[in-house]
């Protein structure tokens, strides 16, 4: 029962994206307003972050409120179980592509930061009992991969340490995911200046293929490089406690589909909601282009979606069909949207 | 997550984790150790012979990312590093294919080069602690790449580091800030603090540093002369175009200073490489299409033409230059002999083999 609740909210949340762009949009027929970078980063902040920030900072709630009661006694462990697939699905939607306030209060340090086994169990040690003793922990001992250690593969008892700190770990998610969510609600009122503007769609373009060569290299290209070396026949995920690898996967190309291929029917007015990148294009005339961007988007998710039962060679797959969109997104998306690649091929060091 | 047990001393050599592929026999004449992306943006590591007029791909393997800090080792097998992002290092056997893959701890990244000790016990690799930007220097187990000690280079965006004469290490710390999160913007440059620092090879130990009066020239790759004198390539980051263009790609350490070498013409600020020759420093300048030669007490030189050229390795007396459709081996007074390298991509940095 491991993810299938989550999945199908998930998918109802982003219908079709994981397939790649099945809604098909009527830019034929209907014009596509001309957006400038102030209507695109306007539509990221409030169609985009600041609702994706509100379901995290929800599914945190939900997360610490369950944990809570679960080391008290009164609920059983499937309910922090949950809270924490669907609490993880909703970070990886609001950071694959990790702009603004992600970036400035470095929210996966404690979200999402790899746990180090040997300070997570120092830190239990510990036993902070509040926000300023939770400070004086490292990221390495807490965020959603040291819930999950608490919680699988045996979920730490009622009443033990381990549930204690599970409680406190679970506070902390909810602290950064409360305070990301305001940040981003904030930033969705604010007023946008040119130079900021343009600014901030580069990072967001840049942070874009950062969300999208992360998934590629730790998601997919590392387990199949490490099951080699190994020589072993199965591959290892970063969320096999859980069970939750590819789930993640799938969420992470969700949000990268979401903020590249527009699902509904009459792209938005500028400054009206989320235009990603095809109505972009397409609002500059570039519908070749905008096309060809769809036609990439839609082989590599379908390349997702076939590896989620994580067979070595669909999971190979996928890592190529990423790599060529990362190379077609990086050779003609940027340039035409006159973004610069910060640390680009070209670029070396 | 368990991250003295993730890069294992149990790994087994398996075959290539991609395709190897052995394009022709091994032929006569001069061999480098290269990665480049192919015409359709894959990334690939391999060997390339130089022949009549072309170098060419005698065997190569493909790799995730682009593979930056390349290493020879004793044996016949290779190590290389990759870079932004810094998740793997890979240790192949160009001969036979097998390939070895090591994977960065998940709170650390390799940011350069990978160097060997003198007894050959350890492989040193420049990393990055993600949570908290600090550079290290990751000594490992030569054979099984198992983390033995990690040193502070009291730096940030640690790169290069070769061992001077006295088995010390000289490292360059680039001071380029950037954060996990952002990995491919660089941010808040006007904090940037670039050094050159002395460690001691057994301990780590702090033994000196050395800072350029301009912070905006990140110190990023170095060459030792066969006079102790160390060339140092830069990279410049300033805001203001002009004084980037005009930025010096060169400095000089005697070892108590540091200090830049003055160009006649503007490099556009980018020093991709460096080589000591027999003479002096050569540094590549692919933004200003072509490689630079000071002496070896900072006059200037010289300057060939070629377009992007940046990779540098010295053979027996030449620097042989890899550029975006050319490779020039470039000799002391002499015209430099041109060879195409097809629809190759260079990346920043290729290793002479030796004879076969």
């Amino acid at each position: 029962m491991k993810f299938k609740n989550v999945v199908v909210l998930a998918g109802l949340l982003l219908a079709g994206a994981g397939q790649g762009a099945l809604a098909q949009s009527a830019w034929r027929s209907v014009a596509v307003p001309y957006y400038n970078p102030q209507a695109f980063v306007q539509g990221l902040q409030i169609g985009w972050y600041a609702p994706r920030a509100r379901e995290f900072a929800q599914g945190a709630e939900r997360l610490a409120r369950s944990t809570d009661a679960y080391c008290a006694g009164s609920a059983a462990a499937a309910a922090p179980r949950e809270a924490w697939q669907a609490a993880l699905l909703a970070w990886d939607r609001a950071s694959t592509v990790a702009i603004g306030p992600l970036v400035e209060r470095r929210s996966a340090r404690r979200i999402d930061f790899p746990t180090r086994p040997e300070l997570l169990a120092r830190a239990i040690e510990a036993r902070p009992t509040d926000e300023a003793a939770m400070e004086r922990v490292g990221s390495a001992a807490k965020g959603l991969p040291a819930l999950e250690q608490l919680l699988w593969p045996k979920p730490a008892s009622p009443g033990s340490a381990g549930c204690a700190f599970a409680v406190q770990v679970a506070a902390d998610i909810d602290r950064e995911a409360q305070a990301l969510a305001a940040a981003f609600d904030a930033a969705s009122r604010a007023e946008l200046d040119d130079e900021h503007t343009v600014a901030a769609m580069s990072e967001a373009v840049n942070q874009w293929l950062g969300g999208l060569d992360a998934l590629r290299l730790q998601g997919l290209e590392k387990p199949l490089h490490e099951q080699k070396t190994r020589g072993a026949t199965h591959l290892q995920f970063g969320r096999d406690a859980s069970g939750a690898s590819a789930a993640e996967r799938t969420a992470r190309w969700q949000a990268l589909n979401a903020l590249a291929v527009f699902e509904g029917r009459e792209a938005p007015a500028p400054g009206a909601g989320l235009v990603p990148l095809e109505p972009y294009l397409r609002g500059k005339g570039l519908n070749p282009l905008a096309d060809k961007l769809v036609a990439a988007m839609r082989k590599a998710g379908l390349g997702i979606d076939a590896a989620r039962a994580n067979q070595p060679a669909r999971v190979q797959a996928a890592a190529r069909q990423l790599a060529s969109l990362k190379a077609f997104v990086e050779a003609e998306v940027a340039p035409a949207l006159d973004i610069r690649l910060g640390f680009s091929d070209a670029d070396g060091d | 997550m368990q991250r003295r047990r993730l890069l294992q001393g149990t790994l087994l050599w398996a075959a290539a984790g991609m395709p190897a592929r052995a394009h022709a026999a091994a032929p006569q004449g001069t061999r480098l150790l290269a990665a480049w992306d192919d015409a359709s943006g894959e990334h690939h590591l391999g060997v390339l012979v130089a022949q009549a007029g072309a170098l060419r791909v005698v065997t190569s393997i493909e790799v995730p990312s682009r593979a930056h800090g390349l290493l020879l080792e004793p044996g016949g097998s290779v190590l290389a590093a990759a870079r932004r992002p810094g998740d793997w290092v890979l240790r192949w056997v160009p001969a036979g294919g097998a390939a070895q893959w090591f994977w960065s701890a998940p709170d650390r990244r390799h940011t350069g080069h990978l160097l060997r000790d003198a007894a050959g016990r350890r492989l040193y690799s420049a990393e990055t602690d993600i949570e908290t930007g600090q550079g290290l220097i990751a000594v490992r187990d030569a054979r099984t790449f198992e983390l033995r000690a990690e040193w502070p280079t009291h730096g940030i965006d640690p790169h290069q580091f070769i061992l001077d004469a006295d088995g010390s290490l000289l490292v360059a710390n680039g001071g380029v800030p950037s954060l996990p999160e952002t990995g491919r913007v660089k941010l808040a440059l006007e904090r940037m603090d670039p050094s050159l620092v002395r460690l001691d090879s057994t301990s780590g130990a702090l033994l000196g540093q050395w800072r350029l009066p301009d912070p905006r020239l990140s110190i990023r790759h170095l060459a030792r002369a066969a006079s102790g004198q160390i060339g140092i390539a830069l990279q410049a980051e300033h805001d203001d175009a002009r004084l980037k263009a005009a930025a010096p790609v060169l400095a000089l350490f005697d070892g108590t200073a540091l200090r830049t070498a003055d160009t006649p013409e503007p490099l556009a600020g980018y020093g991709g490489d460096i080589a000591a020759t027999a003479s002096g420093f050569m540094v590549s300048v692919p933004r200003a299409g072509g490689v630079a030669r000071w002496s070896r007490d900072g006059q200037w030189a010289a300057f060939t033409p070629l377009a992007e050229a940046c990779s540098l390795a010295s053979v027996g007396g030449q620097v042989w230059a890899g550029g975006r459709t050319q490779a020039a081996e470039c000799g002391e007074g002499t015209e430099p002999q041109r060879r195409s390298i097809a629809t190759l991509r260079l990346d920043n940095h290729w290793v002479a083999l030796p004879s076969a």
